[in-house]
């Protein structure tokens, strides 16, 4: 078994706070901006989730790239478990983000640079999780997991430049906007400790899902291995 | 599109979004928990 340590439990209890403060600040401290009214808000945990789904696609091609140099099973576990809650918090980013564009674009959705090139990223990884079912030898899994992450990391700074090459309607938190985006706001005091807290508060979060991820993981492992050893 | 000239009512798209956002967190959570007791119960299992 897998036990659950008091380092996790301690984790657990400060994420917990973290994220705490972080929806308090978004709601009690943030002020709401004079042109988009509430769903402005909306962006602070948007941006955080988005943030989250590249670290973990990052990781996971990091760890694909240590499983590859060492073929130790435990990075493959770690990047498995990264890309399934990064895909969680990615498609939750193009969703939030599609409800603040209707009323700030007139639209649910448009094929702008970003909105395509991220949709481009949850589908390459969507694929990595259904392939990854369809392998069943562990170490050819391993692998072909591997392999997959580290080419399918190539998507995710195309993603994240794409507002900044190309023209965009798609607003631009760090650096200079295109004159076509629309949506944009300057970011006052209040609203940038409430976002760099937000990112802080997720990144916490993240490694947190990634703990008790990684500990299923390794115990769907040592099951895998019984039933194999049993049969 | 927003006016310039007036704070746009936006709020039922604020709580949409953050039913999203928190939906999917809580679903998560708990597809997490779900697996595990799962998988202790599997493991107590074949280990007999």
């Amino acid at each position: 078994m897998v036990e659950k340590t008091r380092l996790l439990t301690i984790f657990d209890i400060l994420t917990f706070i973290f994220m705490l403060v972080a929806i308090g600040l978004v709601f009690f401290y943030a002020p709401v901006e004079e042109i988009m009214g509430q769903v402005q808000k909306v962006f602070y945990f948007h941006v955080a989730n988005a943030w989250v789904g590249m670290l973990g696609f990052t990781v996971a091609a990091v760890m694909g790239g240590i499983y590859l140099w060492k073929g130790e099973r435990k990075w493959d576990i770690a990047g498995f478990a990264a890309i399934e809650i990064s895909f969680v918090f990615f498609l939750v980013a193009i969703i939030s983000g599609s409800i603040w564009a209707r009323p700030a674009w007139n639209t649910w959705w448009t094929w702008d640079p970003r909105l395509t090139t991220a949709s481009i990223v949850e589908l390459i990884y969507a694929a990595y999780l259904l392939l990854r079912r369809g392998v069943d030898d562990p170490n050819r899994r391993a692998r072909f997991s591997a392999v997959y992450a580290i080419f399918g990391f190539l998507s995710v700074p195309l993603t994240f430049i794409s507002i900044r090459l190309l023209r965009t309607i798609h607003p631009v938190v760090v650096g200079g906007a295109d004159p076509s985006a629309q949506g944009g706001f300057n970011m006052t005091g209040p609203m940038k400790a409430t976002f760099f807290f937000s990112l802080f508060a997720f990144s916490v979060f993240f490694v947190d899902l990634l703990w008790h991820r990684i500990r299923l993981g390794k115990l769907q492992e040592k099951i895998e291995n019984l039933r194999w050893h049993k049969n | 599109m927003f006016s310039p000239l007036a704070t746009a009512d936006t709020l039922n798209y604020m709580i949409a979004g953050y039913a999203v956002i928190f939906g999917a967190m809580l679903v998560y959570i708990v597809s997490l928990l779900v697996r595990y007791s799962k998988a202790k119960r599997e493991w107590s299992e074949w280990s007999k």
